[in-house]
């Protein structure tokens, strides 16, 4: 597209030649255009967005969700996309959510909570929603602290979450209709974490557990476990501002 | 792809558990973490200096003369899908 908006070509396809081919087409169609076509009339208005709320003196974290190594594999997964599947979102905790982590106090509750309630969720080959509050179970994040001077504080992590919903919905895309089903993930938390310098260095949180059901659009329904997944948290690279996929949960203001 | 010696050792020990069910053993999260993040390999694709935004996009594009491809799905493309 134009940066005035005009659409040059599009595509839906993961075949490379067609992306190749709709690509020099754009590229064709904006050498052919004036100048005056490619560029807006009027300077582009500026809108409210998620990562307006972006935590800057907090912490933006990465979170990778992927199944972890199970014996029971259905052979039809074995070596397909499915045995490979990995996901990611963000988790932003603000300051003053952090400052219990130094001090051996954990995460505060709403903060444990809001990453189960969220991140428990299994999107591991697919999109899923959040859980609703109501549907932890138990969220709780630890911290025990292992070195503390005035500059560097290294603390470990652990802890324990567990989300579970029962309701109905579909768990395939096209094929079923609304039914009764559960879905839930229940695992460990683990991992390590270092404030220096008067930042977080290095963060690096594991949950690991089990999940069990499917969502509609998730991919899980001919594999709705109960099986391993594993949800990790580290660091977001330092320009990174991609907001939470549920970030009106957060209800920051 | 192979298992390395310590990933089965840590299957077994973990994972052996009937339906793919977690026993209860203390987690590895070290082992976690480097077998759930992504590789550089699945990464690569984060190498291109993608905006965040269609704004960002758009803007830089005027600021180069440059048109702007815009990959959009359900989700975030550089997010959670």
């Amino acid at each position: 597209m134009t940066p005035s908006g005009k659409l040059l070509a599009s595509w839906n396809t993961r075949s490379i030649p067609k992306v190749l081919e709709q690509l020099d087409l754009a590229l064709e169609r904006w050498r052919a255009m004036e100048p005056e076509q490619r560029m807006p009339e009027h300077p582009l208005p500026r809108e409210a967005r998620p990562s307006d709320a972006y935590p800057q003196d907090g912490l933006a974290l990465v979170v990778y969700t992927r199944d972890m190594p199970r014996e029971d594999l259905p052979e039809a997964m074995r070596g397909e996309w499915r045995r490979h599947a990995w996901n990611q979102d963000r988790f932003w905790l603000r300051k003053e959510e952090l400052d219990g982590l130094r001090e051996g106090k954990g995460l505060p509750p709403a903060a444990a909570k809001r990453l189960v309630q969220i991140h428990g969720r299994d999107n591991v080959r697919g999109q899923s929603p959040a859980y609703e509050a109501k549907q932890v179970v138990k969220a709780e994040v630890r911290s025990r602290v292992l070195e503390a001077s005035e500059t560097r504080v290294v603390v470990e992590l652990s802890g324990e979450g567990a989300v579970a919903q029962s309701g109905v919905w579909s768990i395939d895309d096209r094929r079923d209709g609304p039914a009764e089903h559960t879905r839930s993930f229940e695992g460990t938390l683990g991992g390590r974490a270092v404030w220096e310098g008067g930042r977080w260095t290095e963060f690096q949180l594991a949950w690991v557990g089990t999940r069990q059901g499917a969502t509609q659009f998730n991919g899980r329904s001919d594999d709705p476990g109960p099986a391993p997944m594993g949800v990790v948290l580290v660091l977001a690279p330092e320009n990174d501002r991609i907001a939470p996929s549920f970030a009106w949960m957060y209800g920051w203001r | 792809m192979g298992i390395p010696f310590w990933m089965a050792v840590w299957v077994v020990g973990a994972w052996m558990g009937s339906m793919g069910r977690v026993e209860e053993t203390p987690l590895d999260w070290q082992a976690a973490v480097e077998y759930v993040v992504p590789t550089a390999e699945e990464l690569a694709w984060q190498q291109l200096p993608w905006q965040a935004s269609l704004r960002e996009g758009l803007e830089l594009g005027q600021a180069q003369d440059r048109p702007v491809l815009l990959w959009a799905m359900n989700g975030h493309p550089l997010a959670s899908t």
